[in-house]
């Protein structure tokens, strides 16, 4: 029984239980409405109910069938590397401008993989630093400040 | 004959030195991230999607498609020379065109390909050429009841080709067109799910959406340790990359096979390119007097699937253009771009930008061509971007990721957004949770709400609303028989399954 506990159908059942209780619920908020005059809550209800029920399926057809099959491993490290990169680069974009959120992005990016040579990593940054103060600035002409002090 | 009037004026539209710039910088870029491992075309389009903004909308239509079709061309390279598929849809040309290519004969099955993909693809046209104008004046008589069955069929068979979990898929549906409802209601005027970040009353891009499930999750996944490998030894194979007088013999039904195959297949939701390629190879391996030359390198087994998806990949283009309703993933874009530009999609698109319709088919008839000269004189440029390392590609493909969803709103908060999506995405990929029902789901969500509501005031509330005109009751009627035969056939492998075990 434990091992069901990491069973892809059952966790993808539990996910899906999750998002529609979610949208169902959040949806109370809104009018309902009739049948003929649907209201905002109308369709999201519908759905959400719809999503749990599926994940319910899903998740009871595996626990009766006993044929557990695990989940492939989780790699974090590129997940949070990357992740966090993103999030660097949105938090430089506006107040360092375009240049600097390129190159701390690229290095932070370069947690994300174990081959990385740093070196490497650094020449890319500043590469792409230009690349994108030329090509999405200048050439493009995408509303971006490149310094911002 | 009206049809090669309309033709003569769509090539007089795609002649424009602009179009043509655009359409040949599309299957450039298609080839080149087709023929990289690991960045598919849906990926590549979604990520210059933002870019085209600027243009008109014609010349936006034309580069990402080129996009696409130049990324089925290039894919077969890495197919063939890796044995590892550059997209989806050319996974299959690897099975024989890798063993043909140990053999030292990488060149025939190269050139063999861009000749294949080259004849599916003129096929495809023609027949959307033909097939549009004619499934456009059924579609005028459409109301929203049908709009609303036919969107269903769509998300339905989508599910149904996406994954072998038709309830995971269709579970993916719905989840996409949840979050296709968040943003302000188009009856009410209310924000639904916004949690008060003002941002959110546009609702969630589509674009971000793409980007985050088929890009970062993408490259989350690629970065996983795993095991390298190494480009082939292939010789001096280049320079013999003519066919033997047997092998073309041999194409020339093949390619006929997986062209008719392809381009029907094409032009129903759902089964896009990538199905096209496996069913046309199925057919080969039956048709053959001799099945056993297959995986060893059979011509036919590389030519037929490569005319298949190319013809596919055209053909597909004829629901979402005529009725608006996209079979794939890569639709689902083009669709999306279209709303972006002002163009609400439907069976009046023809009629009312006739230049974009008929500009748009010349263009990939160009495109074509193009891609004869890009793929088989170049091929050596190819095979030398193909051994770029993913480490040196990664942050590149991530500032590129970066810099298009920012401007998608110039809002960092969609960067928060696409950080947050792109690691569920890899969740849901570890789960087998295929990620092209959802971008469908949120695309077609916000139409199919408005035909739902529209449909069931036209019919004071009574469902039956639906089951009243031919077509609408017909269409559910064909959802009913797709629900039934996809339980049917999972619960037969379930049962396989543990029969197995």
């Amino acid at each position: 029984m434990r091992g069901m506990l990491t069973d892809k159908d059952v966790l993808t059942g539990l996910l899906f239980i999750a998002i529609g209780a979610f949208f169902a619920i959040g949806a109370q908020d809104y009018a309902m409405g009739t049948m003929r005059r649907m209201g905002p809550g109308y369709f999201p209800v519908v759905l959400g109910s719809l999503l749990v029920i599926i994940g319910t399926v899903l998740a009871i057809k595996s626990v009766v069938r006993r044929l557990p099959e695990p989940i492939d491993r989780l790699h974090i490290r590129p997940v949070l590397g990357l992740t966090a990169a993103i999030l660097v680069f949105a938090a430089l974009v506006e107040r360092a401008g375009l240049v600097a959120a390129c190159i701390a992005c690229v290095v932070v990016a370069g947690i994300a993989s174990s081959e990385t040579r740093w070196r490497e990593a650094a020449l890319i940054a500043v590469g792409m630093a230009a690349f994108s103060a030329l090509v999405f600035k200048a050439l493009l002409g995408l509303p971006f400040r490149l310094w911002v002090f | 004959m009206e049809t090669f009037g309309n033709l003569a004026f769509g090539f007089d539209v795609a002649f424009s030195w602009s179009n043509l710039l655009y359409c040949l910088v599309g299957v450039v870029l298609g080839t080149f991230v087709g023929v990289l491992p690991g960045l598919g075309a849906v990926t590549a389009i979604s990520m210059l999607l933002p870019f085209t903004f600027g243009l008109e909308p014609l010349g936006a239509l034309i580069m990402l498609s080129g996009i696409f079709y130049g990324g089925l061309y290039g894919g077969s390279t890495a197919s063939i020379l890796l044995n590892l598929p550059g997209t989806p849809a050319s996974a299959v040309a690897a099975m024989d065109g890798y063993p043909m290519a140990q053999q030292g004969r990488a060149g025939v099955p190269l050139f063999m390909t861009a000749i294949a993909s080259f004849a599916g693809g003129c096929a495809g046209l023609m027949l959307v050429a033909v097939a549009a104008p004619a499934i456009v004046s059924i579609a005028l008589e459409f109301g929203p009841a049908e709009y609303f069955s036919m969107m269903l069929l769509g998300l339905l068979a989508a599910a149904a080709a996406a994954s072998r979990s038709f309830l995971r898929s269709v579970g993916m549906v719905v989840v996409g067109l949840l979050l296709g409802l968040v943003g302000t209601d188009i009856v009410s005027g209310m924000m639904r799910f916004t949690f008060g970040v003002p941002i959110m009353a546009e609702g969630i891009s589509f674009i971000v959406v793409a980007m985050a499930m088929f890009g970062l999750s993408e490259v989350m996944r690629n970065l996983e340790p795993h095991v390298d490998r190494a480009l082939p030894d292939h010789g001096g194979g280049w320079r013999s990359m003519m066919p033997t007088r047997d092998e073309a013999r041999r194409s020339v039904g093949a390619i006929l096979r997986g062209t008719g195959l392809g381009a029907f297949l094409g032009a129903l939701p759902g089964a896009g390119p990538t199905i096209s390629s496996f069913m046309a190879y199925a057919v080969e391996t039956r048709v053959a007097a001799d099945p056993s030359r297959f995986g060893k390198g059979a011509i036919e087994g590389v030519t037929a699937p490569e005319a298949a998806n190319n013809a596919a990949a055209q053909t597909g283009y004829i629901p979402t253009l005529t009725l608006g309703i996209p079979g794939d993933a890569v639709g689902a874009l083009i669709l999306g771009t279209l709303i972006m530009h002002g163009i609400s999609p439907g069976p009046r698109v023809i009629s009312a930008h006739p230049e974009l319709f008929w500009g748009l088919i010349a263009s990939m008839w160009i495109g074509n061509f193009l891609l004869l000269w890009v793929n088989i004189p170049f091929i050596g440029v190819w095979v030398k971007i193909l051994s770029i390392p993913y480490r040196i590609l990664y942050p590149m493909i991530v500032i590129f990721l970066c810099i298009g969803v920012y401007s998608v709103a110039n809002s960092s908060f969609q960067l928060v957004l696409l950080a947050g999506l792109g690691a569920a995405g890899y969740l849901l990929a570890k789960l087998d949770c295929p990620a092209s029902p959802l971008l469908l789901g949120l695309i077609l969500g916000p139409m199919m709400e408005e035909n739902l509501r529209r449909a069931l005031l036209i019919g004071r509330g009574d469902p039956v609303v639906f089951f009243e005109t031919p077509i609408s009751a017909g269409i559910l009627a064909l959802c009913g028989i797709l629900i039934l035969a996809s339980l049917v056939s999972s619960l037969r492998r379930a049962r396989n399954r543990q029969g197995a075990a």
